[in-house]
């Protein structure tokens, strides 16, 4: 006889943020039918709460012993760093849904899509059988390629979407190709049972074993958008809808990272150590790539999808340390995996809303729609500033404490060629970076001439001004300039934002002593 | 109430963010009375926290870790801690209210609030500090603050100059300063106050390439390096003086009372480690006692009030750092005590003069007894308690300082001391007696001159008061209760510091021989000054007649400034052009370049982003096979 109670218990531990979140995702479904029409921001609101309570469930097993249910899914530290992470971010996301819905028209599918989608990020959080994370990684990959595509009258959301279909599809098939030669030799597909067999194992077959490593990072390497499998990166992110951009860059990252990082820890640790030095030169390769492909872009949107690749590459850097560090040393190198994609979530999605706004009262998508913005809206150029200099790493930003505490672990595990790299491409990216700020704190060309030209030349140039400043009222706008009341989600949001860039990089404590109070493995 | 304590840095903190999202539009009334109210609110908690301050309680929370070490943030209240608390809270209080009158109408009146505010905070903040890295940074945002009001109005060419020379003296002393942490945290394992002192007075500092003995010295000097920057004390002092540009309010608080006192805070917060190490202790009572002179010498003779009181201070200062110097530790902080509060008030006394006549020139006031009677009066009290009369606050923390050097046994010191005293009485009753005495010299001026409202003269009166009995919290009547406060903090420290202690009973001999020499001071003053007769002589001093060339040289401040741009500031600008040119030519040829090439590159990778998912297929094709291929061989062949 089964003690129900004690099996409720378990569940809800080991699963309960997935548990929650799937049930919101359906009751989100079925009102979509049922409502159907001008119920976005209502629908968009009930997801939040099911997700705000998701969160609630993930933070009260914060510190919970580590747990595993049907030899499937487990709680640990892993786990539950990025379980919070991931409903964090998709928070920020529905967030910045809300905004959106209320002035583009969004597919009805497009909230429980993304919520399915969170659903098999937590799978990929959270389960320790090479199945369930696939399908979990599916489940996300899927749900993206719709949000992508979701605007069905945009033909470059469709060509992005179409283009992320077919590389993702690529990726998924290397990867469970990857797996299979792991259960070819194995015969489990359970990470904490093959890890038990894996040192006679990878003894007996290392080429096996070297070929399905290889195979599975190129997978995970389609998922990250890593050099020389990130072209797809920017059709994608230019095409989808900016929130989906943003969940693209952050939680889709997050996701793929935290399963990359369980999976390889636990099938190739200690005696396949050497195949970590693959992680060091996909980081090379991602960081140069990224970040000099990054310089001549005009277009932001594409502009942040080589940013956030380049991100992607530094990230990888404590990946490829594991395999040249002592088990002692691992909690830095967590720790420094975690605190960064918490600082990259926060910056990349400010960055995106910031874009956004200023895309869309510009109409254009161009860098050069910066122009000014410290004359029109003091406070989103101050917002844009925190998260651009977070991205590039100044100090009192998030951003800056996440590289030196990476830059630092390498320097520490003998990785110093990476430290070295890293430290060469972000200065490197600080020239496209700059480039941005020093729009944003340029007077615009019509403001600047009247003052310093002669009397006669002023009063035309007035004239043509005003003439713009009309024309520019008069001309159809896409969308009519909302009142600021409306304005007040995608604000909050952007404050929310940098306000946790700030702090974390002013007291970057209070994220790493949670962390530093995990007991990692 | 210790506890509570960090509450104190945080409401002038709160309002100067309040005053940030008000902005420079905001009404007077609304910005002045915010933050005097909170800063107000901030005094009655220090005196609450005063009055429980016992033990050092400290209270830190883990701020970044740095590989192993973690850094904390948070406060100490130790008894020096807490008595500094109140003396900055309830200075920046009336200094606060008085501005409101001072700097009534100035198109960036919120803005002056702001800065204000910003230093109260980052000073309340800097005395709570309980390690050296978060004492640094407040350090320098007492200083980033002084740089930003003594420039405030910045559009005067020479406000913008000295607040660029104050900022950069004082850097010079702050580089010493910062080194000196270093070395502690290096020789310690530590930035914290306790665990540093704590090692400093065991003799446990410890570095491989220095002996330890060397080690104290050398560190107490350095952090002495960033008082004497911060306290103006020679050979730093040039920057004080030209400070006075800023408005007047910001003189009393800043450059009176507390910043330019945070260099004697900070010797009398390590006291531990220079008691550790004579040698230190010797070099601060010597550059103490040599600037006290200095700066008395130079003050005889200025003709901007201001710049006379500036004198002052620095001299006072020189003061305190010569009875910390001897070993009289309380004395010293007492002084710090009683001198905040009448230095304070001739600032504010000569702001009302100056906001009455327009002028900071001595030779065009005079006569204005009548016309303004509170200032007159609380300029008086101000005057006698820093000549040292009985029974003013000055007199009996100065006559702490002498006696001290001569108990500890310093006879050269004590005459250095006393000669200081007898040109102080004689240099303040000077400027005392052209403001006030006489006919009106600028007849205009005179007749638009009028006393302020009740925002400026209320915080006269309440400093004229303090000024007159803030000296009794340490005098033989209350049996040196300040000093008995005060010591405890000391022996903490396992160093014999018993020979710090307070004296136990009065030398009432030194004490007469003090008031004396104040008395002659002022005496010399009035026979100059003050005597009908003496107005023509005064007519072509104001017209710099004649003057001897002992004149000429206090006049112009002994050709400080002059030699120092000859020997530090003309080699530097000379290294400066040098270097530009190699910048400019070489390494921006050099930058350039790089980017040029990396630009290239960048362009180049571009093109391979065709937009055609063939492409992105073969890419990542090929790629995956050169990288299988690799870890096959790597690993040895397929089978």
């Amino acid at each position: 006889m089964i003690n129900f109670d004690m099996l409720h218990q378990h569940y809800f531990l080991t699963m309960g943020p997935l548990l929650v979140v799937t049930a919101t995702a359906f009751v989100v479904m079925i009102l979509e039918f049922l409502l159907r029409r001008r119920a976005q921001a209502w629908l968009t609101g009930i997801a939040m709460l099911g997700v705000a309570v998701a969160l609630a469930v993930a933070i009260a097993h914060f510190y919970a012993q580590p747990q595993l249910t049907l030899n499937t899914m487990v709680i640990d530290a892993i786990g539950s760093v990025f379980s919070v992470l991931i409903l964090i971010t998709t928070l920020l996301i529905l967030w910045f849904t809300l905004d959106y819905s209320r002035r583009h028209h969004v597919a009805g599918e497009h909230t429980y899509l993304l919520l399915f989608a969170v659903v098999g990020a937590l799978a990929m959080a959270t389960a320790i059988d090479l199945i369930t994370l696939y399908v979990g990684l599916e489940l996300l990959s899927v749900a993206s390629y719709v949000l992508v595509a979701v605007r069905t009258r945009s033909a470059r959301s469709v060509e992005g979407g179409l283009k992320y279909l077919l590389m993702g599809s690529i990726g998924s098939a290397v990867l469970l190709y990857g797996m299979t030669f792991i259960y070819g030799i194995s015969g489990y597909t359970n990470l904490v049972q093959i890890g038990m067999d894996a040192t006679s194992l990878w003894a007996s077959y290392p080429a096996v074993v070297a070929l399905s490593f290889v195979l599975m990072l190129a997978g995970m390497g389609v998922k990250l958008a890593l050099v020389p499998f990130h072209m797809w990166a920017p059709d994608a992110y230019d095409g989808a809808p900016s929130p989906v951009s943003a969940f693209l860059a952050t939680l889709a990252k997050t996701a793929a990272f935290v399963m990359l990082l369980r999976v390889m820890l636990f099938l190739f640790n200690a005696v396949a150590s050497n195949l970590f030095s693959w992680f060091g030169v996909l980081a090379a390769v991602t960081m140069i790539v990224g970040n000099l492909i990054a310089l001549p872009q005009r277009n932001m949107k594409r502009l942040l999808a080589f940013s956030s690749v380049a991100q992607a590459g530094y990230v990888m850097v404590p990946f490829a340390l594991f395999g040249a560090t002592p088990y002692t040393d691992w909690y830095a190198l967590f720790d420094s995996i975690a605190f960064y994609l918490f600082a990259y979530t926060f910056m990349t999605v400010g960055a995106f809303a910031v874009v956004e706004i200023v895309s869309r009262e510009r109409g254009t998508v161009d860098a050069d729609a910066l122009i000014g913005l410290y004359r029109r809206s003091p406070w989103l150029a101050a917002a844009l500033s925190v998260f651009v200099l977070s991205l590039a790493g100044m100090p009192l930003t998030a951003g800056f404490v996440g590289k030196v505490y990476i830059f630092t672990t390498a320097i520490h595990a003998r990785g110093v060629w990476l430290a070295v790299i890293l430290f060469a491409t972000s200065v490197v990216s600080f020239y496209y970076y700059l480039g941005w700020l020093r729009r944003v704190f340029q007077r615009p060309a019509a403001e600047g001439a009247p003052a310093d030209a002669g009397e006669g030349a002023a009063a035309q140039a007035a004239g043509a001004a005003a003439v713009q400043v009309v024309g520019a009222a008069a001309a159809p706008d896409v969308a009519p300039a909302p009142a600021p009341a409306r304005q007040a989600a995608i604000h909050s949001l952007i404050a929310v934002c940098a306000l946790a860039t700030l702090v974390l990089g002013i007291v970057p404590a209070s994220l790493l002593h949670p962390l530093a109070l995990q007991r990692w493995f | 109430m210790a506890a509570h304590a960090w509450l104190v840095p945080l409401l002038p903190l709160v309002a100067y963010v309040f005053l940030l999202v008000l902005g420079r539009r905001a009404p007077e009334w609304l910005v002045a009375g915010v933050s005097t109210a909170l800063t107000f609110i901030s005094f009655l908690l220090s005196l609450g926290v005063f009055r429980d301050a016992g033990q050092p309680a400290t209270y830190t929370f883990p701020w970044l870790h740095v590989g192993s070490y973690t850094l904390e943030a948070g406060i100490q209240v130790t008894r020096l801690n807490a008595l500094m608390l109140v003396v900055v809270s309830a200075v920046s209080t009336l200094v606060l209210l008085f501005s409101k009158g001072y700097m009534h109408g100035d198109e960036r009146f919120a803005v002056f609030y702001q800065y204000l505010n910003l230093f109260v905070f980052s000073m309340l903040a800097l005395v709570i500090a309980p390690n050296l890295l978060q004492l640094y940074i407040f350090w320098e945002m007492v200083g980033l603050c002084s740089y930003l009001l003594v420039g405030f109005w910045f559009f005067k060419p020479e406000a913008a100059l000295a607040a660029k020379k104050s900022f950069i003296v004082t850097r010079i002393g702050d580089a010493g300063l910062f080194a000196g942490i270093i070395m502690l945290f290096l020789a310690s394992g530590s930035f914290d106050v306790t665990t540093v002192l704590q090692a400093a007075a065991n003799h446990q500092l410890h570095l491989g390439w220095i002996s330890n003995d060397g080690l104290l010295v050398l560190t107490a000097i350095l952090v002495f390096v960033g008082a004497v920057g911060k306290s103006a004390q020679f050979p730093l002092h040039v920057w004080l003086p030209d400070a006075m540009e800023g408005p007047t309010p910001v003189s009393a608080l800043i450059h009176a009372a507390t910043m330019v006192a945070a260099g004697v805070y900070l010797v009398a917060r390590m006291y531990p480690l220079f008691a550790a190490s004579q040698a230190a202790l010797t070099t601060v009572a010597w550059i103490g006692g040599f600037t006290a002179l200095l700066a008395a010498l130079i003050a005889l003779t200025q003709r901007d009030i201001k710049r006379v009181i500036a004198y002052s201070t620095i001299s006072q200062l020189g003061y305190m750092m010569l009875g910390l110097g001897v070993g009289a530790y309380a004395a010293g902080v007492f002084h710090l005590f009683t001198h905040a509060f009448f230095k304070a008030l001739l600032f504010l006394a000569a702001g009302s003069l100056i906001h009455a006549l327009g002028t900071q020139d001595l030779f065009e006031m005079g006569g204005l007894r009548r016309k303004m009677p509170v200032t007159f009066w609380t300029f008086l009290a101000g005057a006698l308690s820093l000549s040292g009369i009985f029974p003013f606050a000055g007199f009996w923390s100065k006559d702490d300082i002498l006696a001290g050097a001569l108990r500890h046994g310093h006879p050269a010191l004590y005459a250095i001391g006393l000669v200081t005293a007898f040109c102080t009485a004689y240099y303040i009753f000077r400027a005392f007696f052209l403001a006030f005495a006489g006919p009106a010299r600028d007849a205009e001026k005179h007749a638009r001159a009028h006393e302020g409202g009740w925002v400026m003269t209320v915080p006269l009166v309440i400093l004229g008061i303090l000024a007159t009995i803030a000296g009794f919290f340490n005098s033989p009547l209350n049996g040196y209760g300040l000093g008995k406060f005060l010591t405890p903090d000391l022996s903490l420290y396992q160093t014999g510091l018993g020979g710090y202690m307070a004296p136990e009973r009065a030398d009432v001999t030194v004490m007469l021989i003090s008031v004396l020499v104040g008395l002659a001071g002022i005496a010399l003053a009035a026979a100059l000054y003050a005597r009908p007769a003496a107005v023509d002589r005064i007519a072509s001093e104001g017209k710099a007649e004649d003057i001897g060339p002992l004149y000429r040289l206090s006049y112009r401040k002994f050709y400080f400034d002059e030699i120092y741009y000859a020997v530090v500031v003309a080699p530097g600008k000379f290294i400066a052009a040098v270097v530009d040119g190699f910048d400019r030519y070489v390494v921006d040829g050099l930058v350039h370049l790089v980017r040029r090439i990396v630009y290239l590159a960048g362009l180049c990778l571009k093109y391979t982003q065709t937009g055609q998912v063939q492409a992105y297929g073969t890419v990542a094709a090929v790629a995956l096979v050169v990288i299988i291929a690799i870890a096959m061989i790597r690993a040895g062949g397929v089978f």
